[in-house]
């Protein structure tokens, strides 16, 4: 009978205990810090929106050049929703955090399309928008990660698209009133194309179809800044 | 959290903790290191006979006895035995050319076996002690006086050496240099907690009392030198290493060769484990059956596992690009790099912990056995084995659970 050294097979559990627990730490402490970023984010474009509201009421048309043309807010809400998509992924769309900062995300976006709209109106400029309704729930969406990718591409390609995503299941009255007024069904994806719906994928060419300006606008940009 | 999930937490857990404890075990035994490398007094040395069987070894048989005939260490009390195990090549002409030097007798007799061919030598010697080397391995000069010195120690039974790959060229014996690098500190430390379960074919030696209490070489599913420790940790019998006892094998070149032997080698240990089933999770053979050999037989399968998992989430990111191409076609990435997006995932951060540990572990072993600490086949052995590993694996237990064997050659 051979002696057993329980005592090293105490430590080498401890020692590999603390290995575990302290990835553990350090991955509940990154996340946290991820979401203290998204919500960090969150709330500058919240401020970003309601400056230029207040701008815009203030100054009226005198400041539709500076509105509506305003492409570091769009940016802000590609790199939020980058950011919030990777935090879903790596927290899993159940986290409550997720979920909450994934709610505020969408209001923004409605706030900003709001303000977007007010804005072409009183200012003559035919904006393009494009709202796009997804699922992530297994099976209801089969073709919501090609027209994710198809979207991504085009923001890309025409950086003054102004594309608005809304996760269709999310609970949330305001999206689920948006989801109404639009008369989005739930055959998914589903496209907004300048007050259009569109129902299906949606490939780049067809896109480009729907909306020859973009085009047009992208040549134009060119254009006007090759001449400066 | 899914059961997959669940399944690699304890699969890294388990791996984690076995490094872990042959790290503390490596340096809680460090004076004991210290004591055995004290300078060799050259008085009072064993009778040795090597036993080299051969089949088919016509290209390294000369090489392998030339080697035996370098050593240093007394003419009188070294005998060389060549067994010519029915070879159907020139190894015959090749050791006929042998026949007259002193130290070496030449026997042959029909194929049955490298058991077969060590257990008809052992009927030719009266040596002390008795070893063997296959023919397609050579030693260093101070191998055998390295090795001898443990068994002035009369509760020793056996002593391994290390074993490096000869001449190491080409992908697949570059990554099995790095392998052997570990296993030699694998060795090291599982000798120093009476764990040994392999006393290899390269130049184990045996007190020849000892073989003939417990018994000649056995078939042994083809793995004879595992069956022998295993019959020795049976039988309570101490089985040590010495490092600085250098070896070289000459490693399989291929991918296919490499694949064959070991499957055999799998293969032969899943079925001695079978045979031998008594000694797991049994507190009466030490670490060894708590630990180490129930470990062993998780490793394989955690293996295929991990494996599996990698396979599959490669399989799922390569279809992700293919349906990315269909859909918006060939496009450049983005290059913007941001801290938010770095991955610190438990099972990432232990994986890394994991290969950090076993490089080291690798290292220590090139030091044991004087080589450098770092090389360049270790990163190539990290890359690329975890994904040939899991091949052998699966076929080997395939063949266990169909019971289809397996040949020696």
């Amino acid at each position: 009978m051979r002696t057993l050294p329980w005592l090293k097979y105490l430590l080498a559990f401890v020692i590999t205990a603390l290995i575990f627990g302290t990835a553990i730490v350090a991955n509940n402490f990154f996340n946290a810090k991820r979401i203290e970023q998204l919500r960090s984010i969150e709330e500058g474009i919240s401020i970003d929106i309601l400056s230029l509201e207040t701008q815009f009421e203030l100054l009226q048309e005198q400041s539709c050049a500076s509105i509506f043309e305003n492409p570091i807010l769009s940016s802000q809400l590609d790199t939020l929703a980058n950011k919030l998509s990777f935090a879903e992924a790596r927290l899993g769309a159940d986290n409550e955090e997720v979920l909450r900062l994934k709610q505020h995300y969408s209001l923004l976006e409605i706030k900003d399309l709001l303000l977007m709209q007010k804005v072409s109106d009183k200012c003559s400029v035919e904006p393009i928008f494009l709202l796009y309704f997804y699922s992530n729930e297994e099976g209801t969406c089969t073709d919501c990660t090609r027209q994710g990718y198809v979207l991504t591409e085009l923001a890309k390609q025409y950086p003054q698209l102004r594309t608005y995503s809304f996760d269709y299941n999310l609970d949330l009255s305001a999206v689920k009133t948006l989801i109404s007024l639009q008369g989005v069904p739930d055959d998914l994806p589903a496209l907004v194309i300048n007050d259009e719906l569109y129902s299906g994928f949606k490939s780049i060419e067809e896109i480009q179809e729907i909306l020859p300006e973009l085009e047009e606008r992208a040549t134009s940009t060119a254009t006007s800044t090759d001449e400066q | 959290m899914d059961i997959a999930q669940i399944v690699m937490y304890i699969m890294l857990f388990i791996s984690l903790y076995f490094e872990v404890f042959l790290l503390i075990t490596f340096f809680e035994h460090t004076d004991a290191r210290k004591a055995t490398s004290a300078p060799i007094k050259l008085t009072a040395l064993p009778s040795v006979a090597v036993i080299v069987p051969c089949f088919n070894e016509e290209t390294t048989v000369a090489g392998t006895l030339n080697s035996l005939l370098a050593l240093d260490y007394p003419s009188e009390k070294l005998e060389i035995i060549a067994v010519n195990d029915g070879s159907t090549d020139a190894t015959s002409k090749v050791l006929a050319t042998f026949k007259h030097h002193p130290q070496i007798q030449i026997l042959s007799k029909e194929n049955g076996g490298k058991h077969s061919a060590m257990n008809k030598a052992l009927q030719y010697t009266q040596a002390e002690i008795v070893g063997c080397l296959d023919a397609d391995s050579f030693v260093e000069s101070d191998a055998l006086i390295q090795l001898m010195q443990h068994f002035k120690d009369e509760s020793i039974s056996a002593v391994t050496p290390s074993i490096k790959i000869h001449n190491a060229r080409g992908l697949m014996q570059i990554v099995q240099k790095a392998e052997y690098g570990l296993a030699i500190f694998i060795r090291n430390v599982f000798a120093s907690i009476d764990s040994l379960f392999i006393t290899p074919g390269p130049f184990s030696f045996f007190r020849r009392s000892v073989i003939e209490e417990i018994g000649p070489w056995r078939h042994a599913h083809s793995t004879e030198d595992l069956e022998m420790c295993m019959r020795l940790q049976k039988n309570h019998k101490k089985v040590t290493n010495e490092p600085l006892a250098i070896v070289y094998t000459t490693a399989p070149a291929t991918f296919r060769e490499l694949f064959k032997q070991r499957v055999r080698w799998t293969y032969g240990f899943l079925k001695n484990a079978m045979d031998y089933y008594y000694m797991f999770f049994n507190p009466r053979y030490g670490t060894l059956g708590v630990l180490v050999l129930p470990i062993s037989i998780i490793s394989l399968f955690s293996a295929v596992f991990l494996f599996s998992t990698l396979i599959w989430n490669t399989l799922v990111l390569a279809a992700r690009e293919v349906v990315r191409f269909q859909t918006i076609g060939l496009t450049v990435p983005s290059a913007q790099f941001d801290i938010f997006f770095i991955n610190t995932s438990v099972i990432l951060t232990v994986t890394l912990t994991l290969v950090i540990l076993t490089l080291i572990l690798m290292g220590i072993g090139k030091r044991l056995a004087r080589d450098s600490f770092l090389s360049v086949d270790m990163p190539i052995y990290l890359i690329l084995y975890g994904f040939i590993t899991p091949l052998w694996l699966t076929t080997a237990l395939y063949k266990v659970v169909a019971n289809n064997g397996v040949r020696w050659r």
